[in-house]
């Protein structure tokens, strides 16, 4: 009991963030991240279910934070390549997004509809931060909050090298989804 | 000339089964489960997280990519959307340990909330969580 009340005031207050006042925070633990580099060569995709996210409604703050080590890839090869070559995801084990959903701020998310929102603020994958603007759509459906955004990543932009030899096997423009489905915390 | 094509032949063996052996294993599939890997280390999940909480890049360098085994209590256990059951072991602070079980883990087994559990797993990092994937019960 002593436990689940230490855990609520820590929600409350998550997570060492910017995340202010004490309006309700919207979060998840299993959030969903896709992506897929497309080559004529090769088609390489990942997918991972650990992704979590913590948005403030009020200000329109998120945060996203998703495990490179926690992508599945259906080759064992690729899955070796993607975190020891490309990712490096012992030196750099998360990616990161920490920023605004501009069209957001001030919305309660307590009314069923579609909110197109722009996110905007800093995304950082293998160590390399860079300011972004993205397109995105919060819904809410039956008091649940979901969210979605289809962007691409440029790896280069990431510092993320290709060895000469597989560079026709990987895409310099990668493609990649992040969806989930946020509780109220408060 | 017999002796040539003997030697034609099992060179040409030879190649078909060592290309086929590159070609496995290039191809071979990604690892669902780790119950046939050796744990590198026990740890009760308060200490996880206590050790992730008080210096996280220090907690990666023991844990992170490791199989690890982790003892401590069913918080929560629900499947995810692929049909896996994901557990939460209390923490004895702010954060949980979740451990994702492989396919054939959750289908065999049924978790109730408070039991003590000894989970192993490959650790991924730490978000609010301390994150296991590909988990088995021992």
């Amino acid at each position: 009991m002593i436990v689940m009340t230490i855990r609520l005031i820590f929600l409350a207050s998550l997570f060492l963030l910017s995340l202010n006042g004490f309006s309700t925070k919207y979060i998840t633990k299993t959030g969903y991240a896709y992506f897929k580099s497309h080559t004529d060569a090769i088609d390489i995709d990942g997918s991972n279910r650990n992704v979590a996210a913590i948005i403030d409604p009020a200000t329109g703050e998120i945060v996203v934070i998703v495990l490179i080590k926690a992508f599945d890839l259906p080759l064992a090869t690729a899955k070796e390549h993607f975190n020891e070559t490309y990712m490096e995801s012992d030196k750099f084990p998360k990616a990161t997004f920490k920023g605004k959903l501009t069209d957001l701020a001030g919305k309660t998310l307590a009314v069923d509809g579609e909110y197109p929102v722009t996110a905007e603020g800093t995304l950082t994958i293998h160590g390399q931060s860079r300011e972004i603007k993205q397109k995105a759509t919060m819904k809410v459906k039956n008091g649940e909050v979901s969210g979605s955004c289809k962007f691409q990543v440029n790896i280069n932009d990431y510092g993320i090298v290709v060895p000469a030899d597989v560079k026709n096997r990987v895409a310099q423009v990668v493609d990649v989804v992040v969806e989930f489905s946020v509780k109220p915390q408060e | 000339m017999f002796k040539n094509k003997k030697l034609l032949i099992s060179i040409v063996v030879v190649g078909i089964v060592v290309v086929g052996l590159v070609v496995a294993y290039l191809f071979r599939p990604e690892k669902e489960c780790v119950c046939n890997v050796k744990s590198q280390s026990e740890i009760a999940s308060s200490e996880l997280i206590s050790r992730y909480e008080t210096d996280e890049n220090l907690a990666n360098n023991d844990f992170l990519g490791k199989v690890i085994t982790v003892n401590g209590i069913v918080n929560s256990a629900k499947k995810d959307e692929k049909g896996r059951t994901v557990v939460e072991l209390d923490a004895e602070s702010i954060g949980l340990v979740s451990c994702t079980l492989c396919a054939k883990e959750s289908n065999a087994n049924e978790l109730s909330v408070g039991s003590a559990v000894k989970i192993k797993g490959e650790c991924v990092g730490y978000t609010i969580d301390v994150v296991l994937v590909k988990c088995c019960l021992e």
